[in-house]
C-alpha cells in the first residue's frame, strides 16, 4: 500500500514512544526511516522488528562503561543489544572521532538484535560528514557480508542488500573513519522514486497498532472546549 | 498569483437543481496546472457540525496535481468524501471539507433569486459562505509530502498549497450560490455583486492541533518572525518617505479602522483589545488631521513607531507594524520567498555539556523562571485522542492518560536539562553525557540546533494552568493573513482567510495586489 515519507516518519516516531524509547532515540529512529524509505524496499519491516524486540523486552540498552571504549553489549545476559537504542549512541561516536580526526578506530556491537537500523542510521549521518568519510562495516552470522555508507548511501561489497535485511542478533564491527577512494559497487540499490513509496500491509498496520497506544481516551471535558464545540452548528 | 498572472478557469459545474455534484477548478501557474476537484453533497442535518470529529459535510475538496482524468475523478469521489478514511496518491496534494453558513448562505441565495442583493450589513457580520473544518497537506492519509513538490518555485514557500486550495473554494462558494439562485429562479435571479464577492472569504475553524505543530517546527516560526522583524526594520531604516507612501498609509490607516469598526465578536477579552485599538487608531488619524507634516521628517517610520510603542496595546502596535509595513511591497514582499526553511546540521555530540549549560542560561531564561514545583505549571498535559487522533489538553489531576502526554513540554524538559547538567560535574561531550541520561537526547539536540535562531521557540510553559493556547494559534493564523479573528474559547477560533481578495477573473488587474483591511463594500 502507499503510505507517504511524512506517515512513516511520524508512525516510526510514535511507535518507538509508544514502546517507552527516549524522545530523541525516537526521533533518529524516525530520521533514519525517512532516510531510507525512498530508497530501500523494504527497509521498514526492521523497524517494526526491532520496536517489537524492545516491547517484548526481548533487547535492551547497552552496558555503558564497555560502550564509552567502542564495545557495545546488552547490559544483560541473554538479552539482545537494541540496535535502536544503540544505534544513536554510535552515531554519536563516529561523529566525535570524525570531528577530531581520530586515527581510524573500531566500533564492535555483540548480539545486536537488527543490526541493519544501525547500519541505516548511520548511512543518513554520512550525509552530512565532510570529506566524503565512509564508514566501512562488517556483520557476522555465518557469512560474512560487508558494506560501506558513503554520502548519504550503502554499499556493498560482499553480501547483499536482501540478506542484511534479515540478519538478526549479530555482530557487527564498524571500522571509523575510512577513507576509501575507490571500491567496486556491484549490489547498489536502485532507490524508488518520492511519488511511489509503498510498504507492505502487515507492516504498516504493525507500526500504526504501536503508535495508536499513545491515543487517550478523550475526557467529556476535553471534548466540550475542542474546535467548533459549543456553538450552534446551524449558524 | 498577481505578478505571475496566474489563470484559473472553471472546467466543470456539473451541479444539480440542489447544488449537488462536481466541480473542477484549473490554475495555470507559469510552469504547472494544479485542479480544485469539488464534491458537493447533500449533509443530513443532524450531522452538521464544525469539529473536527464530523463525519460529513456540505462540500469535501482535494487539489490534484494536474488535470483529473475521469478515473482520477471517479477514485477522489470514493476517497475524499471519506476525509480522514480515504487513502490518497502523490497526485492528490491537499485534502479539505467545507460546510456552508447556514444563516448567511441562505439568505444570499434567497435575495439573489428574488432578484435583489443581499444586505451587505449581513453579509458582513458572517464574512463568508462557507467554512473549512480541515485542510490537509504534506502527506497525511498518503497524500503527496511536501518534498515531492517543495522544489517549485510557487510551492516552495510553505503552506502555499493549503492557501491555495482555500482560495479555490471560496471561489466554488461564489459560484455555488450564484448557480442556486439561478436554479430557483431561472428567469429572474441576480448575480451576487462582484464588489460583494470580493468582500466575502472562507471561513474557518482552528483548535489546538496548531500548538504542538509550532512546537514541533522551530525552525518554521523563526523563519516568519524573522521576515517580519527584518521587513519592519527595512521599512524603519526608510530616511525619507514620499508622499505617495505617506498619502497610501493614511489612506489604509483609515480603511483599517473602519475595518475595526466592523470586527465585532462575542469574545470579551477580544472585544476589549478590538475597542482599544479603534481609540488608539483613531488618536493617529487625529493627529494626521492636526499636523499634515508627520511623516515629513528623518526616519518617518521608526519615528511613529517609537512614538506609540510605549502607549499603546500590543495588538495596536502589531497592527501599526503591518500598516507600516504596506506601503512597501518593494522591499517587504520578497521576504515571503524565504519562508521555507531546510535543516541541513546534525547533532554534534562533541559539544560539552558547560557549552550547552551556558547556551540555556543564556537563552532559556524565560524557561527557567518557571517554578515547576508549583503543580498549576504542570497542570495540563497535550494528547492525541483516539477520535481521530487530533491533539488535544488535559487536565493532569483530574483525567486520564497522562502518561502518553505529547513529548512537547519544552519549558519543563529545558528546567530538567539544566539541573541534570548542573548535577553531572564534570565537563564532559554530549555525546558520554547522553549515554547516561539518554531522556534527554531531544532536548540537547533542541537548545544546540536553534540557538542560532532566535525566534524559534514560543516563550511560554504549554502545561501551563496560565497558559492560553488562543494566543498560539493566532500567531500562527496571522501568517496566513486571517482576519476577523473570532474566539469562541481559551482553545479554539474562528477566523476568515481571503476576505476582500480579488476574485478569480481579477488576478490581473493593476490594482489586485491592494486588498488589506476589507470594508463592507457599498453597493448602489
Amino acid at each position: 500500500m502507499r503510505v507517504s515519507l511524512n506517515e512513516i516518519q511520524t508512525v516510526v516516531l510514535k511507535a518507538c514512544v509508544a514502546v517507552g524509547l527516549p524522545m530523541g532515540i525516537s526521533q533518529d529512529a524516525s530520521q533514519a526511516a525517512g532516510h531510507v524509505y525512498p530508497q530501500y524496499r523494504g527497509c521498514i519491516k526492521p523497524f517494526t522488528e526491532a520496536i517489537s524486540a524492545v516491547d517484548k523486552n526481548h533487547s535492551g540498552k547497552y552496558n555503558i562503561p564497555q560502550a564509552t571504549r567502542g564495545i557495545f553489549r546488552s547490559i544483560k545476559n541473554g538479552k539482545s543489544l537494541s540496535s535502536l537504542y544503540t544505534a544513536p549512541t554510535v552515531c554519536d561516536q563516529i561523529l566525535v572521532r570524525n570531528k577530531n580526526n581520530q586515527a581510524p578506530s573500531i566500533i564492535t556491537l555483540m548480539e545486536l538484535d537488527v543490526p541493519v537500523i544501525v547500519i541505516f542510521h548511520i548511512v543518513l549521518i554520512t550525509k552530512f560528514i565532510n570529506n566524503k568519510v565512509s564508514i566501512t562495516w562488517k556483520v557476522d552470522q555465518g557469512d560474512t557480508i560487508q558494506g560501506v555508507c558513503q554520502d548519504g548511501n550503502i554499499i556493498f561489497n560482499r553480501g547483499g542488500y536482501e540478506e542484511l535485511l534479515l540478519l538478526r542478533d549479530s555482530s557487527l564491527t564498524l571500522n571509523i573513519p575510512n577513507y576509501i577512494s575507490s571500491l567496486q559497487f556491484p549490489n547498489e540499490i536502485q532507490p524508488n522514486s518520492l511519488d511511489n513509496l509503498n510498504i507492505d500491509s502487515p507492516t504498516w498496520e504493525c507500526l500504526t497498532d504501536y503508535a495508536n497506544r499513545l491515543l487517550v481516551t478523550s475526557s467529556d471535558t476535553s471534548r466540550m472546549v475542542g474546535a467548533g464545540a459549543g456553538v450552534i452548528d446551524m449558524d | 498569483m498577481h505578478i505571475e498572472k496566474w489563470e484559473i478557469s472553471c472546467k466543470i459545474f456539473s451541479l444539480d437543481p440542489e447544488g449537488y455534484g462536481t466541480a473542477i477548478y484549473t490554475v495555470k501557474t507559469l510552469n504547472n496546472i494544479y485542479s480544485l476537484i469539488c464534491f458537493s453533497t447533500y449533509l443530513n442535518p443532524q450531522g452538521r457540525t464544525d469539529r473536527v470529529i464530523a463525519e460529513s459535510w456540505d462540500s469535501t475538496f482535494t487539489l490534484f496535481d494536474g488535470f483529473p482524468s475521469d478515473k482520477d475523478i471517479e477514485r477522489l469521489y470514493q476517497q475524499t468524501t471519506k476525509q480522514e478514511l480515504g487513502r490518497f496518491n502523490a497526485t492528490d496534494l491537499v485534502l479539505s471539507r467545507a460546510n456552508k453558513s447556514l444563516r448567511l448562505f441562505d439568505h444570499v441565495v434567497k435575495s439573489l433569486s428574488a432578484n435583489q442583493q443581499p444586505d451587505p450589513l449581513i453579509l458582513n457580520s458572517v464574512g463568508y459562505l462557507m467554512r473549512t473544518t480541515a485542510v490537509y497537506a504534506n502527506g497525511k492519509f498518503g497524500l503527496a509530502d511536501r518534498s515531492l513538490y517543495a522544489s517549485r518555485p510557487e510551492l516552495t514557500p510553505p503552506y502555499q498549497i493549503e492557501m491555495l486550495t482555500v482560495y479555490l473554494i471560496r471561489e466554488f462558494s461564489l459560484d455555488l450560490v450564484d448557480h442556486l439562485a439561478k436554479c430557483k429562479a431561472p428567469n429572474k435571479a441576480a448575480k451576487l455583486d462582484r464588489k460583494l464577492k470580493r468582500h466575502l472569504g472562507m471561513g474557518n475553524a482552528t483548535g489546538l492541533g496548531m500548538a504542538p505543530f509550532l512546537v514541533d517546527h522551530p525552525l518554521l516560526i523563526h523563519k516568519w518572525f524573522e521576515s517580519k522583524e527584518i521587513a519592519f526594520s527595512r521599512v524603519r531604516s526608510i530616511p525619507k518617505a514620499t508622499n505617495e507612501k505617506i498619502n497610501y498609509f493614511i489612506n489604509i490607516l483609515s480603511r483599517s479602522h473602519q475595518h475595526l469598526c466592523e470586527w465585532n465578536v462575542e469574545d470579551k477579552r477580544q472585544n476589549q483589545n478590538i475597542k482599544t485599538m479603534r481609540k488608539e487608531l483613531n488618536s493617529l488619524i487625529d493627529l494626521f488631521h492636526n499636523n499634515k507634516t508627520l511623516l515629513n521628517d528623518l526616519y518617518p517610520w521608526d519615528t511613529l513607531y517609537k512614538k506609540v510603542m510605549s502607549s499603546w496595546s500590543i495588538e495596536g502596535i502589531e497592527l501599526l507594524v503591518a500598516l507600516i509595513l504596506e506601503p512597501y511591497p518593494e522591499i517587504v514582499d520578497e521576504l515571503g520567498d524565504s519562508h521555507h526553511y531546510q535543516q541541513n546540521t546534525i547533532f554534534d555530540p562533541g559539544q560539552t555539556t558547560y557549552d550547552l549549560l551556558a547556551i540555556i542560561e543564556q537563552q532559556y531564561t524565560w524557561a527557567l523562571q518557571i517554578n515547576f514545583d508549583d503543580p498549576t505549571e504542570s497542570q495540563y498535559f497535550w494528547y492525541y485522542s483516539v477520535e481521530k487522533k487530533e491533539p488535544r489538553r488535559g487536565n493532569r489531576y483530574t483525567e486520564q492518560g497522562a502518561e502518553n502526554e505529547m513529548k512537547i513540554t519544552i519549558a519543563r524538559d529545558i528546567y530538567k536539562l539544566r539541573k541534570a547538567l548542573i548535577s553531572e560535574k564534570k565537563n564532559v561531550r554530549l555525546s558520554e553525557f547522553l549515554m547516561h541520561y539518554p531522556y534527554f537526547r531531544h532536548i540537547c539536540r533542541r537548545v544546540q540546533l536553534l540557538s542560532e535562531y532566535s525566534y524559534s521557540e514560543i516563550q511560554d510553559n504549554i502545561i501551563s494552568q496560565k497558559c492560553k493556547p488562543i494566543d498560539i494559534l493566532r500567531s500562527k493564523l496571522a501568517f496566513f493573513g486571517a482576519t476577523k479573528f473570532d474566539p469562541k474559547s481559551n482553545l479554539w477560533t474562528r477566523i476568515t482567510l481571503c476576505q476582500g481578495a480579488p476574485l478569480r477573473d481579477e488576478l490581473a488587474h493593476q490594482q489586485a495586489d491592494d486588498w488589506c483591511f476589507p470594508i463592507t463594500p457599498e453597493i448602489t
